[in-house]
């Protein structure tokens, strides 16, 4: 409040508060000053007491109190009707007025005599200040009899005068003696009036200024009220105001209404009043309204303003969200809810249209839901296709979305990512494979151009003559561990081509006997060096594989080489061929040297012997170079260990003839 | 006298191969790139060339194209590249033989003779017409005899009549089977080892290299044929 005083007062003077006060007073009284003066000088006028008029003017023929007057013409009628007559006596004795009924004839119309008063309250007792007739026409007859036993009455459908009589000496507070003192007054002071009003709507005008010109000065930026102020809606004031300013007047006409005709004083007082509240009124609302459209441009600051512009950011945010949202929303829901209003829809159509024999909009449900349904079955069919063509490997299969919508799409898209996720895997790994080829490639061709020299100069080094035992000794190690690492190389080179399919495959149709009788003469004389008796079964009609010879036979050449290396001196080796089912099995049986101390799933592995001593020739690499080749040919390998006995068993597709 | 041309980026195996070929009918010329190769074979009357592929500024597959446009000296290609596809371009481009890394020095000095004797003493190629031949076997049904590079191999009557039903048949594959029946006139019982035995001792005799033979080939799962190129 301090802060509010200072700002005020360093502002100016006009935007302190007490200034505020000092308008609003001057405001009212003036207002009420004004709207008075004018109300009086109105009054004035219509009673032409300003001499405007041609028309001679005076108190008494001002026939100022005709409403009061008829009021009292009917009252009494109404006493009469009823057969009243004390209750007439009584009102009018305690009236400013008094009402005489006389008869009228034809002949003596306008003279009144004695004899013609019916009735009446009027005695003659005071000269009255003006008198008034009324003519009425009673709708029904009445007639009593007075207290003088005078038989009296009314016909029905006669005309009465109703003379009316008002008393100037006004012995009794009332309307009238108040409206007459009034008139009187307002005559006399019928020119400063004009003054008066005048000053009033100067005064008006000028405390309304002030207040305005107060309202925008004390508006500070800083100032809390400020804030306040800012609260108030400018329609929302405007309709308060107009709300307001409709009650007054409502106000004012239903009190006008509410007063009895004569009294004009009442009325004027109220009318004046209520034109000073209606001022006031309108000074507050001109005051906040000021306040609220400074520094800011008055629309911005109305309730409808603010609520369609809430309205519009609202559809704003909506219309940005509404995908998201939509999409936020689970299927499952989405698909529950259109269901569901489908059902409701379906039922109230039944309910409402089906009584009535109208199928139409059931016709129409249908019609709606069949491109839909209809769609939903297309866009099925196409992930359907993408499914199949995906799963039978055809990795480049794209699913057209165009067309799909919401989830549909997205679904589609997954599908195309999975296709293309899925060929960019392969194709990495198989990069990865060919790259994993070449890197063993190069690696070999590398180490053998050393190893080249390695071999040759320990070979040249064995053959030197010398009489040092120990030094032949050593070459003849180097050389034969060279002559080892080069076979190592060689397998190397061949297990990285054939587990990595890196050969060439061409497969033709091949006799098992032929190749096994090939084999078996290349290592007849290795065999017999072992002392190896072999046995070899197989049927009598020549039995045909799909497969490529070369490639087979370098398996038979690792297994053959493994038997020679690994098989029990001096026992027999058997090779059998069996025709099973459509199946060709060739199986080479023999008993190991050294006790097999790795299982049979663990021979297959690379680097893997029997013995783990590794003190052996070979590397380990025989049987899995020959496990590969042989899936190479889409044929498959199995190794079989029962305590010494080693199996190979060799599976192939028998060839039809 | 033969001038022998051994080109190799690796000095230790150019070296190795001097010392295993270190004999009075061959000087001995070495390279260490396929242009030093062409600079000498321009210089001097080369008789044969053993040459690495994978060599600095010119490799040996360039140089041998080179060496083709004007000369058929016999060039044995040696290196470390072991695949089928590499040795069947490098036969193809132009070389006579092929050798991989890491070889036998013995089959090296082995083929190096094979080649010269077939260059300087066979390359005339008067052929008589009873005189059967595969590149360097020849057999001569009159005499009975086979030679190798010119010189007699003893053969078996049945490995020499194997050798003849081959080389009348060049190209042609025989089943172990059909070469029983045709030698042994009897049904093949059981006997295909046999013939694969016959034909392992044949390739043993005539082939540089037994487990890669030049001339008698395997055809593994169907039987054997004598190649036709040669």
């Amino acid at each position: 409040m301090v802060e509010v005083e200072s700002v005020g007062k360093n502002k100016s003077l006009v935007g302190s508060r007490i200034a505020k006060i000092i308008g609003g007073l001057l405001l009212s009284l003036s207002s009420l000053v004004a709207s008075a003066s004018i109300l009086c000088c109105g009054f004035a006028m219509t009673k032409d007491f300003y001499g405007v008029s041609t028309a001679q003017s005076s108190l008494e023929d001002m026939r100022l109190g005709y409403y009061a007057c008829w009021n009292a013409a009917y009252t009494m009628w109404d006493y009469v009707r009823q057969l009243d007559i004390e209750g007439a006596q009584r009102y009018f004795s305690l009236k400013n007025f008094d009402v005489n009924i006389l008869f009228i004839t034809a002949e003596d119309a306008g003279q009144e005599r004695e004899r013609d008063i019916i009735f009446g309250t009027y005695d003659g007792s005071y000269k009255p200040l003006m008198t008034q007739d009324f003519y009425i026409t009673a709708e029904e007859g009445v007639h009593w009899t007075a207290e003088d036993g005078k038989q009296k009455f009314i016909r029905r459908g006669g005309t009465y005068i109703f003379r009316v009589y008002v008393n100037a000496a006004f012995p009794y507070h009332d309307g009238l003696r108040l409206y007459f003192k009034l008139t009187e007054l307002v005559y006399q002071m019928r020119y400063t009036l004009i003054w008066t009003a005048i000053a009033g709507c100067v005064g008006t005008i000028l405390s309304f200024m002030l207040l305005m010109h107060s309202a925008v000065r004390s508006n500070g930026k800083a100032s809390p009220q400020t804030e306040k102020m800012k609260g108030i809606y400018l329609d929302l004031l405007l309709v308060f105001f107009l709300l307001g300013a409709i009650g007054i007047l409502l106000g004012e006409i239903r009190a006008i209404t509410l007063l009895s005709n004569w009294d004009i004083v009442l009325e004027m007082l109220f009318a004046a009043v209520s034109i000073m509240v209606l001022v006031i009124w309108v000074t507050v609302f001109s005051y906040y309204f000021v306040r609220g459209i400074k520094n800011r441009k008055w629309w911005t600051h109305t309730l409808i303003y603010m609520v369609i512009s809430s309205f519009f950011r609202l559809l704003k945010f909506l219309g940005r969200n509404f995908v998201k949202i939509l999409r936020e929303i689970p299927l499952i829901w989405i698909t529950m809810v259109s269901y569901l209003a489908i059902c409701v829809l379906e039922f109230f159509g039944g309910v409402y249209f089906l009584e009535a024999g109208i199928d139409m909009l059931w016709l129409i449900d249908k019609l709606i839901l069949f491109p839909i349904v209809i769609y939903v079955a297309l866009c099925c069919r196409r992930f359907l296709a993408a499914g199949e063509a995906l799963a039978g490997g055809q990795l480049d299969h794209t699913v057209s979305t165009s067309g799909m919508i919401g989830k549909m799409k997205k679904h589609g898209e997954n599908l195309n990512s999975i296709g293309q996720g899925i060929t960019k895997a392969v194709e990495e790994r198989t990069k990865s494979e060919r790259l994993k080829t070449e890197l063993i490639t190069n690696v070999t061709h590398d180490l053998k151009t050393p190893l080249t020299s390695i071999i040759n100069y320990s070979r040249l080094l064995s053959e030197q003559e010398t009489e040092n035992n120990e030094i032949a000794e050593y070459s003849q190690v180097l050389l034969r561990q060279s002559e080892r690492l080069k076979k190592l190389l060689e397998d190397l080179l061949e297990a990285s081509k054939a587990t990595t399919g890196n050969l060439e495959v061409n497969l033709v149709p091949c006799e098992v006997g032929v190749i096994l009788a090939q084999a078996v003469g290349e290592y007849q004389r290795r065999l017999e060096e072992k002392e190896l008796e072999l046995h070899i079964t197989q049927p009598e009609e020549p039995v045909r594989i799909m497969a490529d010879g070369k490639l087979l036979w370098r398996a038979f050449d690792n297994l053959l080489n493994n038997i020679c290396k690994y098989a029990h001196e001096n026992s027999r080796v058997y090779l059998n061929v069996e025709q099973q089912e459509g199946e060709v099995r060739i199986i080479f049986r023999n008993m190991s040297k050294y006790a097999l101390s790795v299982s049979a799933e663990e021979l297959g592995e690379r680097f893997v012997r029997g013995d783990k001593s590794r003190h052996m020739e070979g590397n380990g690499l025989g049987l899995s170079i020959a496990k590969s080749l042989l899936e190479l040919q889409h044929g498959t390998m199995q190794i079989l260990i029962d305590g010494d006995l080693f199996k190979v068993i060799l599976s192939f597709k028998q060839l039809e003839e | 006298m033969y001038h022998i041309l051994i080109c190799d980026d690796e000095q230790d195996i150019v070296n190795a191969l001097k010392i295993y070929l270190n004999d009075a009918d061959y000087i001995l010329h070495e390279a260490n790139n396929g242009r030093e190769a062409l600079a000498i074979l321009q210089r001097e009357d080369i008789h044969l060339v053993l040459m690495d592929i994978m060599m600095p500024e010119m490799d040996g597959m360039e140089a041998m194209v080179k060496i083709r446009e004007k000369s058929n000296v016999p060039i044995i290609l040696l290196t470390a590249k072991s695949e089928d596809s590499d040795k069947i371009l490098g036969l193809t481009v132009g070389a006579d033989d092929y050798v991989t890394k890491p070889f036998n020095p013995v089959e090296v000095s082995a083929r190096v003779k094979s080649q010269l004797r077939r260059y300087m003493q066979l390359g005339g190629g008067n052929v008589r017409s009873e005189i059967l031949r595969c590149g360097a076997i020849e057999l001569d049904d009159k005499e009975k005899k086979v030679l190798l590079d010119g010189e007699e191999v003893s053969l078996t009557p049945t490995e020499y009549e194997i050798l003849k039903l081959l080389m009348e048949n060049q190209g042609q594959v025989f089943s172990p089977s059909e070469i029983y029946r045709k030698i042994w006139n009897d049904v093949p019982y059981g006997s295909e080892n046999t013939v694969a035995v016959h034909i392992r001792h044949l390739r043993e005799k005539l082939e540089i290299n037994p487990a890669e033979p030049r001339y008698l080939k395997v055809v593994w799962g169907q039987g054997y044929k004598c190649e036709k190129s040669f």
